[in-house]
């Protein structure tokens, strides 16, 4: 099977098996790349559910590690789609002739599908429902205010949570079987106001008092 | 209780001390360590001092003693220490000290030196310690500015004895300065306040009364 | 004579318990909670003093401070668990446990012979501080304020009348001012120290609250000797490290002099 970016070329009927094929028209560079960054998203997601399905399982950080990493391919991903957009926007998939079409018909509809498999489908679905906006009557503009709009509330979560975690000093944190175990003492105080942030005030002028203690005035 | 008395030998010669020694040498004990003292005589510079207003003020420092003063006027007495180690700790925890501390005669004669005025000071230096059965004996030739002023005997009683016992025992030394033809002599073993006595204060006062005139 | 060096600030109230986990922080160390009780003194007025001794030199009246500690019961009420929190407990011109004949049998024992009987053991046991304050070097450029400080530390009284005002009294002195700081120090690095306290004034037998709404912040070295310049210099600079340290939470600055003058009537000699 091979890709070919132009309509022409499919027009052309040819049934002879020497034929030589003009790939010039692949885009290769972007498909290489994509699939570069698949096969390494692949690979990590393998990993974390191989580590996941073990008997023990791997320690906090080691995970949230893993899924940093994840999270940074997908979005190397993303803006990798992103960045062909174009050129993948303007290739259309056809099978070579020499395709053994009857014996792997079960694959080529696969590969050949343009329609979202009902997983998906169910996806866009939640997503769409979830964000209360009526898909079939809202414009586009629309769509794009929400989506602002959640980001907004995303950016302003985020600066809260740091700005609350400065907040605190914290702590003395121990795990539910620690305190269980009474390896910790719960009665204590495990985090308190941070300091950073609160300026204390003045009540009164220190040279007075200081007037009163040495002068009595 | 602790007692003291002191005794100034006024006419005596530098050498008395030697005679001194040689007619306790039955009864001694040992020996000890050397001691010293100074006594500061201040006078008020206040012009209209009230009539009847003793004048005088008295600071009175012991080597033997940590080397604490004793300040005296007119039956109220101060005891400073002169070591920042003996500063009492809650002083210190409590941020009441700052750590110094000098003893009171100094501080008289540069604070308030407008107020009180060094008049006299004596100093006994490198006296000798004799210890009897009854009593620890101190005596110093004293010299004021460098001039042989007399013999100043200090005897101390640890023991808890009462007060007739203890002046028998006083008495026996002022026989012994006799038996060296030492007659003429003032000594003192009165209490500052006889109902409160505080023995450093009563020490420093014994000095006061036998060496000012 | 010491050298103090120190710097001022004040906190409010509210900024009390931050104010104490962070110092514990950055100290390593607990507070450890203080109080005292001074009674100023200055020279009897009635008496003709002069200015110059007999040496012909300048010397200025000064008020003698005498200083003691203060045991906790006499300021909390005993239920009161005595660590730092019970600092909070006295934000108010009224102390609840303050015991006036206390402080007042501590400056002049009582004259009645049976009351002496029972207190006596107790009382002759307080120690004091006599202690004299110049007013604080000049100069624009200082970077902390700079004090010397005489002191006399006072083991005992002894006397007809064991206190330490009939002293005073025979001295030339005469009552001037009383006031009572209770607060919280830390002992930091190199030598400073961090207290935050605060101070009343007692006046006919009422305290008075002087730092209300607040703390009085003092962070301060002592130099035993006003010569040594190299511990004065080490000591300036931990003063302003710890200023730098705290800058922009709690801001460390240098005090007016004139307000640590302890001298009678000299704002025309300056």
């Amino acid at each position: 099977m091979a890709t070919n970016s132009a309509m022409r070329d499919v027009s052309v009927p040819n049934v002879q098996e020497d034929i030589k094929y003009d790939f010039k028209e692949v885009p290769t560079q972007a498909l290489d790349a994509i699939r570069m960054r698949l096969a390494q998203l692949t690979h990590s997601l393998a990993k974390m559910r191989d580590d996941m399905s073990r008997a023990e399982l791997p320690q906090w950080h080691s995970l949230q590690l893993q899924v940093s990493v994840v999270v940074s391919q997908l979005h190397s991903l993303a803006s990798t789609l992103r960045h062909f957009e174009e050129t993948l926007d303007a290739t259309v998939v056809v099978p070579l002739p020499n395709f053994p079409t009857t014996a792997h018909e079960g694959l080529l509809t696969t590969l050949l599908r343009k329609k979202n498999i009902p997983e998906v489908d169910e996806w866009i679905n939640d997503a769409k429902e979830s964000s209360g906006l009526n898909s079939t009557s809202a414009t586009h503009a629309e769509i794009q205010k929400s989506i602002q709009e959640d980001e907004k509330i995303t950016a302003w979560a985020l600066d809260f949570i740091k700005a609350e975690q400065s907040n605190y000093s914290l702590h003395g944190l121990h795990t539910a079987s620690e305190l269980s175990e009474g390896v910790a003492p719960v009665s204590s105080v495990n985090y308190s106001v941070n300091a950073n942030k609160h300026k204390p005030q003045r009540p009164f002028e220190f040279d007075n008092v200081l007037r009163s203690i040495y002068q009595g005035s | 209780m602790k007692r003291s008395a002191v005794l100034f030998v006024e006419k005596a010669t530098p050498a008395t001390i030697t005679e001194f020694h040689d007619v306790l040498s039955n009864d001694l004990e040992s020996v000890k360590e050397k001691w010293s003292f100074e006594f500061k005589t201040f006078r008020s510079s206040v012009k209209n001092l009230p009539v009847g207003e003793p004048k005088l003020l008295h600071a009175v420092t012991f080597s033997h003693r940590d080397n604490q003063s004793v300040v005296i006027r007119s039956k109220s007495a101060i005891v400073t220490t002169a070591q920042g180690s003996t500063i009492p700790d809650d002083l210190v925890l409590n941020s009441c000290s700052a750590g110094a501390c000098e003893p009171f005669d100094s501080v008289l004669m540069s604070k308030l030196s407008n107020l009180w005025t060094l008049r006299q000071s004596i100093k006994g230096d490198f006296g000798s310690t004799y210890k009897t059965t009854e009593l620890t004996i101190r005596a110093a030739n004293i010299f004021s500015y460098g001039s042989f002023k007399g013999l100043v005997i200090e005897l101390e009683c640890e023991d808890d004895v009462a007060a007739e016992e203890f002046q028998q025992r006083v008495d026996k030394i002022c026989n012994y300065l006799k038996d060296i033809s030492v007659g003429d002599f003032r000594t003192c073993s009165d209490h500052i306040d006889p109902s409160k006595p505080h023995f450093l204060c009563d020490v420093a006062y014994q000095y006061i009364r036998v060496l000012e005139l | 004579m010491v050298q103090q060096l120190s710097l001022f600030s004040v906190i409010d109230d509210g900024s009390y318990d931050l104010c104490i986990s962070t110092l514990s922080a950055l100290s390593g160390l607990p507070p450890i909670i203080f109080s005292n009780f001074s009674m100023v003194s200055m020279p009897n007025q009635s008496y003709d003093i002069e200015r110059v001794n007999s040496k012909n030199q300048l010397i200025e009246q000064c008020r003698i401070k005498a200083c003691c500690p203060v045991p906790l019961d006499r300021l909390l009420a005993n239920d009161v668990p005595k660590d730092y929190k019970a600092m909070k407990k006295l934000q108010e011109d009224d102390i609840s446990g303050f015991d006036m004949p206390y402080f007042q049998n501590l400056l002049a024992k009582a004259q009645d012979p049976d009351a002496m009987l029972t207190d006596d053991s107790d009382e002759s046991q307080v120690s004091w501080t006599l202690s004299i304050s110049d007013i604080p070097s000049a100069g624009n450029n200082r970077k902390v304020s700079m004090q010397t400080i005489t002191e006399s530390t006072v083991a005992s009284i002894g006397g007809t009348s064991t206190s330490i005002l009939s002293f005073l009294t025979q001295l030339g002195y005469v009552q001037d001012f009383q006031h009572l700081t209770a607060g919280v120090k830390y002992n930091m690095s190199h030598g400073v120290v961090l207290e935050l306290s605060k101070v009343w004034k007692i006046h006919d037998g009422k305290t008075t609250q002087i730092t209300k709404g607040g703390y009085l912040v003092k962070a301060y070295v002592n130099v035993q000797k006003g010569t040594d310049i190299k511990r004065i210099n080490r000591g300036v600079q931990s003063l302003c490290a710890l200023q730098k340290e705290l800058n922009g939470y709690i801001d460390l600055e240098v005090p007016d002099r004139k307000a640590m003058d302890s001298r009678i009537d000299n704002l025309d000699t300056l």
